[in-house]
């Protein structure tokens, strides 16, 4: 108790120093936070978009479609989609469903083609999927049963079309020849993903399944979990599927699918790296300060030790003294990470077309995501590299004899 | 005992070697003639020998029915069609087997138009569009619609006489004077007898070979000779290759008038 008061009290004693001190770690603290923020932005942003746009967080697809999905397989179907659907919506595991006919295909503009992916969707299954109304920026969205889509705003840029107009798009059949179909453009998506905003386009599902002559198939069926999770999921559809004897399905997690999401687990690995190297920078600091306060104490410490304390006592007390300034950084840096951060994760930072070069199903607009327990993490490892810093520095007072301190 | 002169005068001996030397001059012309025609034919030029090739197979108008065998790694499949030409330009495919039913190419000039019964506008190829593949063959939409003839983008070499598929043949090197081709090189195999193409192999500008047409069967139609079976393969895909079969060629009839117009495609 004594130990704390001296330690509270020398760390007022330099007002200035004990201030770097803290705001070294402080920065360290909340360039943490921030990055983790984003970092988990980056996570659930890369989930959503997989989830909804490419794999659901469950997907049954044709296995053999997966070995030749480089030669488009268009014939690689799930077939009777429906019955299926509905039987899967009876899973509680399941959440939200979503089957689809994916329409591979291009546009022309003069002498130029434009890559194009249709998604036919069951738009009344779909509201429940993901939020389809709230993507579109002008019109409204398609009726089903019609030949009306709504086109990604880039797309429709390319295309130089907008509401009202139609657009012709080549295709693949079913059957492996090819078709060309024409829609009514009813509304312009604002896509969260460039690369989806410059080629895809949404139209009825029953739409998509005639002109790429389907019958009764999809190309997929996704899956969102209730609060079963993605395991219990997996393994519910697995059973379903078996029990109808359906073969040849292949039903694959959302996390093998995603190539973003590998990246992301070794980004992980690399931010941790990047928190321990800013600890590094900022325990330098304090190792400075500390060794400084030392130093210019040596009196103090020779008088300490003539009285009576011990080096124990000495290593407590520069240990004190850096958990004092430790605890008081890693919280400063960690409020006002977290205050930064959650004003931009309602903003959201716009990094532009930088993502779509990166390659992953990651939006142009992120919002970084204030997560508790990585922020809990960042505030108690800058604290205990704080005090950790300063063992070094200490150990070596508490070596000096008292007569020698006193001399100097 | 009387003698008889059988001796002739100068005129009877002129009159009667008349007929010996009209033999000997015409048997001597003949002789001239045949020789000059066999060096003649032996100095073709490649050049030459493209032309006498696209007259073989440029008919005024033509209607063909048939049917393309398009082979993959995931089976066959068959398209049936019925086309219809008139000179090296203009060209209408129409599908008839199921899966494409309604479907239709024409070509007029150096443009493709695709028309589609599900589409309300008809797709126009140019440049390098002109060189996608035509429902998932080895053929391009170029390769279907034929286009002007040969000479008017290559320069003809002919390298050697060789024996191709069994039958003897000029092997032309017709090398492009113009990027604006699907194939800057391509080698012909074209029979000496009766100036048909045997083979053709199609080059990359790095001279990777990139297709092979094999011609399995040709056809006589009075004057003209033309290929009737054809595998194409395109060797860059790796694939088994696309057959073309004329079953039914009606050569110079007449045809609907209005055909090859974009009013009609659509109709």
């Amino acid at each position: 108790m004594k130990l704390a008061k001296i330690a509270l009290r020398n760390v007022f004693r330099n007002r200035r120093r004990s201030f770097l001190s803290m705001l070294a770690v402080a920065v360290a603290a909340m360039a943490m936070t921030n990055m983790f923020a984003l970092l988990e932005g980056m996570k659930e942003d890369l989930r959503q978009n997989t989830w909804n746009y490419e794999s659901g967080e469950v997907r049954i697809r044709n296995a053999d479609f997966d070995r030749y999905e480089h030669l488009n397989p268009v014939h690689y179907v799930v077939p009777d989609y429906r019955a299926l659907t509905e039987q899967l919506a009876e899973l509680p595991e399941v959440g939200a469903i979503s089957p689809r006919i994916n329409v591979p295909g291009m546009a022309f503009r003069g002498e130029e083609q434009i890559s194009t992916r249709g998604i036919g969707v069951d738009f009344d299954l779909e509201a429940e999927f993901q939020d389809l109304e709230g993507l579109v920026a002008r019109g409204r969205l398609p009726r089903p049963g019609t030949s009306e889509a709504v086109l990604g705003a880039g797309l429709a840029r390319e295309l130089n079309v907008g509401i009202g107009d139609a657009a012709t798009f080549l295709t693949q059949t079913r059957t492996r020849s090819s078709n060309a179909f024409t829609v009514d453009i009813v509304g312009i998506a604002d896509f969260p993903m460039g690369g989806l905003n410059s080629s895809t386009y949404i139209l009825p599902i029953e739409a998509a399944g005639r002109y790429l002559r389907m019958g009764d198939a999809s190309s997929e069926i996704l899956l969102k979990s209730s609060r079963a999770g993605t395991e219990a999921l997996e393994q519910a559809v697995h059973s379903l599927l078996g029990e109808r004897g359906v073969e040849g399905m292949a039903v694959t997690d959302w996390t093998q699918v995603s190539a973003g999401y590998d990246y992301l687990q070794m980004a992980d690995a690399v931010y941790n790296i990047v928190a321990l190297f800013f600890f590094v920078l900022g325990c330098t600091v304090i190792i400075n300060t500390t060794m400084m306060t030392i130093h210019e104490r040596v009196h103090e410490i020779g008088t300490l030790s003539a009285m009576g304390m011990r080096g124990g006592e000495l290593i407590r007390l520069f240990f004190t003294e850096a958990a004092y300034l430790g605890i008081a950084g890693s919280l400063l840096g960690t409020l006002v990470g977290v205050a930064i951060a959650v004003p931009l994760g309602a903003i959201g930072i716009d990094f532009g077309g930088a993502m779509e070069t990166a390659g992953m199903d990651m939006s142009n607009v992120l919002h970084p995501v204030v997560n508790i327990r990585s922020t809990l993490g960042v505030f108690v490892f800058s604290a205990v590299v704080a005090m950790a810093a300063s063992f070094l520095p200490a150990t070596r007072a508490a070596r000096l004899r008292p007569v020698d301190a006193l001399r100097k | 005992m009387r003698t008889t002169r059988t001796s002739s005068s100068p005129a009877d001996r002129i009159r009667s070697s008349r007929p010996k030397r009209h033999r000997a001059i015409v048997t001597a012309l003949l002789t001239v003639g045949l020789i000059l025609t066999a060096q003649s034919a032996a100095a073709l030029t490649g050049q030459e020998i493209i032309e006498r090739l696209d007259d073989q197979q440029t008919f005024e108008t033509s209607i063909m029915e048939g049917r393309m065998i398009i082979t993959d790694r995931f089976g066959d499949r068959v398209s049936t069609f019925i086309a219809h030409s008139e000179g090296a330009d203009r060209f209408l495919v129409e599908f008839t087997s199921r899966d494409e039913e309604g479907q239709r190419v024409l070509r007029r000039d150096d443009t493709i138009y695709l028309y589609y019964p599900d589409a309300r506008e008809t797709i126009e190829l140019r440049g390098s569009a002109l060189r996608d593949d035509l429902l998932g063959s080895d053929i391009s939409y170029e390769d279907m619609t034929g286009g002007r003839g040969l000479l008017e983008d290559y320069d003809a070499t002919l390298l050697d006489e060789v024996e191709a598929d069994g039958h003897n043949t000029y092997k032309v090197e017709l090398q492009a004077r113009t990027t604006d081709v699907a194939y800057p090189k391509q080698v012909y195999y074209v029979d000496t007898e009766d100036f048909v193409l045997r083979k053709a192999e199609q080059f990359a500008r790095g001279g990777r070979l990139l297709k092979v047409t094999e011609i399995l069967e040709t056809r006589r139609e009075g004057e003209y000779h033309y290929p009737a079976h054809i595998r194409v393969t395109d060797k860059t895909r790796g694939s088994s290759g696309t057959e073309m079969i004329l079953e039914n060629v009606q050569i110079d009839v007449s045809l609907p008038s209005g055909i090859f117009s974009l009013e009609e495609l659509t109709w």
